[in-house]
């Protein structure tokens, strides 16, 4: 067990230092470096001062070196200036992760209330209309696309009924708790909307899968009644691979829901990256990526962690496939 | 291991399943639509790109059935060559991905031992990355810093092309992980050893004897992914990262849509309507084709499904492509 979770830590640190180099190649290769923005920005800069900034920033060393500049800098925990905001990127980070989870918590839980009964419900019944129905719903809401469900949301409650606003965090006067309850409405709807199809499909096959246990069928050749068997005995069972799902969500908890929060203009991570890319903020979209490359991973190994804790049959660093 | 007969077997029951019928006829008119743009941009004597600035937001008429939009362009005929765009991403891309997918779970469950290791490590790492955070930073950047210029094609082909490339990458994990697992199992199987003994190369016993009875979960696997991946396309596109304009898609179509819910709501339909038909028609699809295709079913046994089927008909686990990333 120990020798595992070291062998999966010490993965996961590859995994991200590859991932760093990556991430940051690659928004390295993204149209128009800082310095153009500056010159964009001024254009009385000349471009010998263009050249003087570049050697100023080192911009003018190739890739690996600004890399490795970049690395030693980490390390001693400095991730840089935002170049939109002109705040340190871990600050910034910070105060969008704690919005993001404004949305994701409560639209977990919401999603999770309603697909357990939902998922419960269509695998006692197989093949009947309730299933069906059941399986249609999932389908629909998994095939939505959710910047267009986010979109008719704000036609209806916001243009036509008038009744909420249509994106942000707050009133830019600035508001209280109810006027934020107010605005997470739209955002966590869509949110459940694009997972409780999944969780249920998931509730469902899990539930299914044990019902045709054996142990299932001792407990009602034993005279249990049906519900007992549905809800204790194989639900309690189904939970494991659910809980397993839960966990790999984990990540994108962190990583917010980049759709979303865009269509609700809700400063969170997802609105974060989408802005630092679009805007070449390259400190904050390094930051971010990282941050929820991490939180991913940590979400998978505690996927794994979880699995082997609730199903005793199965055991960690063990050989297989 | 289905045969002439075996085919026939599994469309008679594919047909026992309206869901999935009719959403292979709605695929199938959707296809023939938006295939047959040119013809009726011809018919209406207008075209996707010709700007009409006289006529902004003209309501449906015979010249335009389904109206213009903001630069006075016909919208029906843009929704037709919006679809091209995005069902060809998604087909292509989908048929990428189950390529090398096949073939890194082909060469990982062949080889074996270290070689097998490290690429599915690699697959579990590709499996654990944030999707579209990472799509997001791979569709900004500009090709031309790795040296890889335009190649003298259409604007319109090198941005498919681009997005076929970015999704593919990501997105062959399941089936690797699936082709890897059935050439294991198919490995310790007599009839292999027996083409071993008579000296069949790994790449003739995976081509002839395996890939063969593999072909049925890799096309289910395969068409659940199209959905997505159309989902994924439309997303990006609307972001402004994906199709760009002047070429039209049904993502980048809605970009501006929320400008546009005042004066012009329909805009802001149609399009994402019909992202939503193509996804649930695949989706349906997939969902009958594994139903009909599946081989316990056809034997009769009445049990349930077992875990890695249920993982195979999973919307996250089961398709290369998971929704949970287009949140």
């Amino acid at each position: 067990m120990g020798r595992y979770l070291t062998l999966r830590l010490l993965q996961a640190m590859i995994v991200l230092a590859v991932m760093s180099g990556l991430v940051f190649v690659l928004i390295g290769a993204m149209p128009g470096d800082p310095v153009d923005l500056m010159i964009s920005a001024s254009p009385e800069l000349s471009s010998a001062d263009a050249a003087r900034l570049r050697a100023l920033h080192g911009l003018d060393q190739p890739m690996w070196a600004r890399y490795w500049n970049w690395l030693g800098a980490v390390v001693s925990g400095e991730f840089g200036q935002s170049r939109l905001y002109h705040l340190p990127a871990t600050e910034i980070l910070g105060s969008r992760l704690a919005n993001s989870l404004l949305l994701m918590v409560p639209a977990l839980v919401l999603s999770l209330a309603l697909a357990l009964p939902l998922g419960v419900t269509a695998a006692e019944r197989p093949g009947s209309w309730l299933d069906g129905a059941v399986n249609l719903g999932c389908f629909a809401c998994l095939s939505i696309p959710p910047f267009w469900f986010a979109l008719l949301l704000i036609m209806l409650f916001s243009v036509t009924l008038g009744w909420l606003p249509a994106g942000g965090i707050a009133p830019p006067a600035g508001g209280g708790i109810a006027d934020t309850l107010v605005r997470m409405v739209m955002p966590v709807t869509t949110l459940v909307v694009a997972s409780v199809g999944s969780h249920t499909r998931y509730v469902r096959a899990a539930v299914r899968e044990v019902l045709s246990a054996d142990f299932i069928r001792t407990a009602r050749a034993k005279g249990a009644s049906e519900t007992r068997v549905v809800w204790r005995h194989a639900l309690r069972n189904a939970l494991v691979p659910v809980v397993t799902i839960l966990a790999l969500d984990l990540g994108m908890l962190v990583s917010g829901a980049l759709v979303t929060e865009t269509m609700f203009a809700w400063p969170g991570v997802g609105m974060l990256i989408t802005q630092a890319v679009l805007g070449n903020d390259f400190n904050i979209a390094l930051l971010a990526l990282l941050v929820v490359t991490a939180m991913t991973l940590a979400g998978s190994l505690a996927a794994d962690l979880a699995y082997a804790a609730l199903d005793p049959r199965i055991a960690l660093g063990a050989r297989s496939s | 291991m289905t045969g002439a007969g075996g085919g026939r077997w599994w469309f008679g029951r594919l047909r026992r399943r309206p869901g999935a019928v009719a959403a292979l006829f709605v695929l199938v008119a959707l296809c023939a639509a938006s295939a047959g743009a040119s013809l009726v941009a011809e018919w209406l004597g207008t075209d996707a790109a010709t700007v009409d600035l006289f006529n902004r937001f003209a309501a449906p008429s015979p010249a335009h059935p389904l109206g213009t939009d903001a630069l006075g362009r016909d919208v029906l005929v843009r929704l037709l060559m919006g679809g091209q765009v995005s069902l060809a991403v998604g087909l292509i891309a989908a048929l990428a991905a189950a390529v090398i997918g096949t073939v890194i779970g082909g060469v990982a469950g062949s080889v074996g031992g270290r070689l097998d290791a490290i690429l599915m490590r690699l697959t579990d790492v590709v499996i654990a990355l944030p999707l579209l955070p990472l799509l997001i930073v791979l569709s900004a950047i500009d090709p031309a810093v790795f040296g890889i210029e335009s190649l003298g094609v259409p604007p319109s082909v090198a941005a498919v092309g681009r997005l076929v490339v970015v999704i593919a990458l990501v997105g062959w994990t399941t089936v690797a992980r699936l082709v890897r697992a059935a050439t294991l199992a198919a490995r310790a199987q007599l009839y292999v050893l027996a083409a071993e003994a008579l000296g069949a190369t790994p790449v003739r016993i995976f081509a002839v004897h395996i890939l063969p009875n593999i072909a049925v979960p890799i096309v289910v696997a395969t068409t659940l992914t199209v959905g997505n991946i159309i989902l994924l396309e439309s997303v990006l596109s609307f972001l402004g990262l994906g199709i760009r304009p002047p070429v039209p898609s049904w993502g980048n179509m809605l970009t501006n849509a929320q400008q546009l819910i005042w004066t012009a709501p329909a805009l802001a339909i149609y399009p994402g309507f019909l992202i939503f038909v193509t996804v649930i028609a695949f989706n349906l699809l997939g969902d009958g084709l594994q139903d009909a295709l599946d081989p316990r079913r056809r034997l009769g046994i009445k049990r349930a499904r077992t875990t890695k089927a249920a993982a195979a008909s999973h919307p996250v686990r089961g398709s290369t492509v998971s929704t949970r990333d287009t949140q």
